[in-house]
């Protein structure tokens, strides 16, 4: 097992270091340029020239890289090109509540979805099957924006329960913290509890079929011991692969939950630095997402050898 | 384990969440939304709005404008001024003192106004007319001209774009290229670094150590008297959540409001609307002058002919109260601006612009109009443009991008098959091209000037003159030429004044009308 991690932690690296040439190229090449940014509305071609100088910008595309590319492997991704700022210091700001947006909508998403799957499931083609179908397929087809617009308006604007925006750190306490973050992670929950509850449902209904689920039956096993003892585990690997690639899928989902609802969490920086084509940290954060997407996945393959003792590696 | 009531108790309990969770104490904070995110700290460095809002909190300068718009003494106690008029004397008030305890020291002042001098259009004009920056003693300043610059105080006194702003001298030392990022200053607020996040969190604190003058505050000038220990910025990006935000009581102040918003703003009884700036935007159309068609200004006057202002103001305003028409290549409502192109813009003289244009002889050339789709009070305007030049037949382009792109492509001087551009749209906060100097719109100082490239040295004789004119008579019969000759060359095309809402929490009181938004003054009720 432990030569199994350390092959796929290797594996990473040409990974990495594709992304690092990829990234860096499609940067040089497209259009915008931060020093006109910068400059402002009033500034001429000179005063352009002389901040892209002084940035930097005006040296060629293998010189600038090497540049980078070294910081990087000391662990410097430079400093950003607007604020001055050390990019490791702005993304480090920001990967808090991120994180945190993950971890409520997941927790949320998975207390809720796993049990309307089996429920589904269990009560195959009838109302509530029927409800439950209909509540996934609405999760999926409406928009996050238009959900978060909703629930602000109803929770926080006209019950006042909640906040309608920022966030609060944890350090902060637990209570802030998690009452900044019930409106975001719940709306953002809503395509992932449609996603996981529609893969447990068709999972479960498999499952269900199957011979040792009718020997169980046969035993006189109660029917929540069948459902969450006997069939639940065995459905586990395809669902825990959906949670998987639905945290993958959140980094881009949490750009507009982050805007919404004014969450200073990565997936704001990465637009903002986008549009302002922020080199350095648009580089760092693609870099650093790809090494997320490689280590989920390496964390999913390992699980599965949890879940299902017939899996090696 | 999870009972059913544990869970209905757990949701029952839900509400509790909204109670206050951080125990109050006596600080008196004001919080705020701003226009945009604070990136650029340095406010000559550049002349955006959010980094000049941010830089008044910070910094203070040497004059102010008071509710005329003149210049009025603000870290200065007064000024002589030799006969010749080549020689200023400007002398510190008592009681400056910077963020990190060091009095304010003409050395500090003087290397400041050089640092602008290098950056800001006025400034540059200034620098241009200027020996030396030099201090004569700790508390008095000595600017050495070269000719008579009659306008002085107003340009180091100018509010917005770039402002004069004073900083210790060993900052002021930094290249004009690159940003100064300590911020240490003399203002009214000190800036609290460790908590400054970009793009979510500011925070100013009372600099207790500040002296505000005696006279009542009016824009820039006069008692800078902070009633608030914190300011805290906030960065809302989305406009429906910044307004139930502040509908909602989480802040006291949003600075911009979006049109659509306003109406429900109004309705709200906590909220009003309020004006920061009186006299607005100019939205303008602007020709690249060195690429034709637009290199032959027969070709500009029958453009300006088509021309109406109308529909590009209402395109990004949400009713008349937000807009006026404004028949002039300067801000109207400004002083010294007299609306003299009545009989030459928004004519919408469309037949006639067809003829002008052949007679001009237009051979079809290809317009590339630049159009950024990501902002709103602009993108509107670049298919309006569209529409009008395809109605008086020209040959257009429409090239859709994002404002990056957009900022990139418009200082290219190709030519339009070489990735060029013949026409790009851009709005003026009013204040920022209030005369013939700092208007870049108008000036003609071709390459070395704003992108367009626009070259008229019979503009820049009559800016030079305006700078030195020594009675208010004079400069206002050169500022009406200057006008007079922009209207006729057509450099851009003036489609009208816009003005922008915030909304603030009813309870806040004294609130300054400026450019940006002030924080001096403003109490709670």
């Amino acid at each position: 097992m432990s030569a199994y991690i350390f092959r796929r932690i290797l594996s990473t690296i040409p990974v990495v270091l594709f992304v690092m040439v990829f990234v860096f190229s499609l940067l040089y090449l497209a259009p915008g340029d931060p020093a006109a940014i910068l400059a402002g509305d009033q500034a001429t071609q000179e005063d352009i020239e002389a901040i892209r100088s002084q940035l930097g910008l005006d040296r060629s595309f293998p010189v600038r890289f090497a540049e980078w590319a070294g910081g990087v492997l000391r662990g410097d991704f430079g400093n950003s090109i607007f604020t001055r700022e050390p990019v490791t210091e702005m993304i480090l700001q920001r990967v808090e509540p991120t994180v945190s947006l993950m971890i409520v909508t997941l927790t949320i998403a998975l207390i809720i979805a796993i049990p309307m799957g089996v429920a589904a499931a269990w009560k195959r083609g009838s109302l509530i099957d029927r409800v439950i179908m209909l509540f996934a397929v609405l999760g999926f087809s409406v928009p996050v924006f238009v959900v978060g617009y909703v629930l602000a308006w109803a929770l926080a604007l006209k019950l006042g329960w909640l906040p309608v925006q920022g966030y609060k750190p944890i350090a902060e306490g637990v209570l802030p913290w998690l009452r900044s973050l019930i409106l975001p992670a719940t709306t953002l929950s809503g395509v992932y509890i449609a996603l996981i509850a529609r893969i447990t449902r068709a999972t479960m209904l498999e499952i269900l079929q199957q011979d040792y689920i009718r020997t169980a039956r046969a035993k006189g096993a109660a029917g929540h011991t069948i459902l969450y003892v006997h069939a639940l585990r065995n459905a586990l690997v395809p669902i825990v692969t959906v949670v998987g690639l639905g945290i993958a899928l959140m980094i881009s989902g949490a750009v507009v939950i982050e805007t919404v609802f004014a969450l200073p969490g990565l997936g704001r920086l990465t637009v903002e630095s986008i549009l302002r084509r922020d080199y350095p940290v648009i580089q760092a954060i693609i870099l650093i997402f790809s090494f997320v997407y490689v280590i989920i996945n390496l964390l999913i393959d390992l699980s599965y050898t949890l879940i299902d003792p017939r899996i090696r590696y | 384990m999870i009972t059913r009531r544990s869970l209905l108790g757990a949701a029952a309990a839900t509400p509790l969440l909204s109670l206050p969770s951080i125990a109050q104490n006596n600080t008196k904070v004001l919080r705020y939304v701003p226009s945009s995110n604070l990136t650029i700290l340095d406010p000559v460095f550049t002349p955006a709005a959010v980094s000049i809002t941010h830089g008044y909190c910070v910094f203070d300068t040497l004059y102010g404008m008071d509710a005329n718009l003149q210049p009025v003494p603000q870290m200065a106690a007064g000024h002589t001024v030799s006969d010749d008029g080549l020689t200023w004397e400007i002398t510190l008030r008592d009681g400056l003192m910077f963020h990190d305890g060091e009095p304010v020291r003409a050395q500090d002042c003087a290397a400041s106004l050089d640092r602008w001098s290098r950056r800001d259009g006025f400034g540059q004009a200034l620098g241009a007319a200027t020996e030396s920056f030099s201090a004569k003693d700790d508390k008095t300043i000595l600017i050495k001209l070269t000719r008579p610059f009659g306008r002085l105080l107003h340009a180091i006194g100018k509010p917005h774009s770039s402002p004069a702003m004073i900083m210790p001298e060993r900052l002021a030392q930094t290249d004009i290229s690159e940003q100064v990022t300590e911020m240490i200053g003399s203002g009214p607020f000190k800036w609290v670094a460790d908590e400054y996040v970009s793009g979510d969190r500011m925070v100013y604190e009372k600099f207790e150590g500040y002296v505000p003058r005696s006279e009542p505050a009016a824009w820039t000038s006069g008692g800078k008297v902070v009633n608030f220990d914190r300011v805290i910025w906030q960065v809302i990006p989305d406009p429906a959540t910044a307004a139930a935000a502040i509908q909602a009581g989480e802040v006291d102040w949003v600075a911009s409001v979006l049109p659509d918003l306003a109406p429900l703003m109004e309705a709200s009884p906590d909220v009003d609307l309020f004006r920061q700036d009186p006299f607005g935007l100019v939205s303008v159309m602007r020709f690249n002058h060195l690429q034709a068609p637009f290199d032959n200004v027969d070709i500009r006057r029958a453009v300006m002919k088509a021309v109406n202002q109308t529909p590009y103001m209402q395109a990004v305003t949400a009713s008349d109260a937000n807009r006026q028409e404004c028949l002039s290549s300067f801000p109207c409502g400004l002083p010294g601006v007299n609306e003299l192109g009545e009989e030459l813009i928004n004519s919408l003289d469309i037949e006639g612009a067809k003829e002008a244009l052949k007679a001009a002889g237009y051979n079809g050339e290809r317009v590339v109009i630049l159009n950024p789709t990501d902002i709103a009070s602009i993108h509107p305007h670049g298919l309006i443009t569209a529409d009008i030049l395809t109605k008086i037949g020209m040959n257009v382009d429409l090239q859709d991008t994002d404002w990056g792109t957009v900022v990139q492509r418009r200082v290219s001087k190709e030519p339009v098959d070489n990735g060029g551009w013949s026409i790009a749209h851009t709005n003026w906060p009013a204040i920022s091209i209030d005369n013939p100097a700092t208007n870049a719109t108008t000036r003609g100082l071709g390459e070395k000037g704003w992108w367009g490239w626009f070259k008229d040295e019979e503009m820049e004789e009559t800016v030079a003159s305006w700078l030195s004119a020594q009675s208010e008579d004079e400069a206002q019969a050169l500022f009406d030429k200057a006008h007079a000759r922009a209207l006729d060359q057509v450099p851009t095309v003036p489609l009208g004044q816009t003005f922008q809402d915030g909304a603030v929490r009813k309870d806040l009181t004294g609130l300054l009308q400026a450019s940006v938004s002030l924080f001096w003054n403003v109490d709670r009720a």
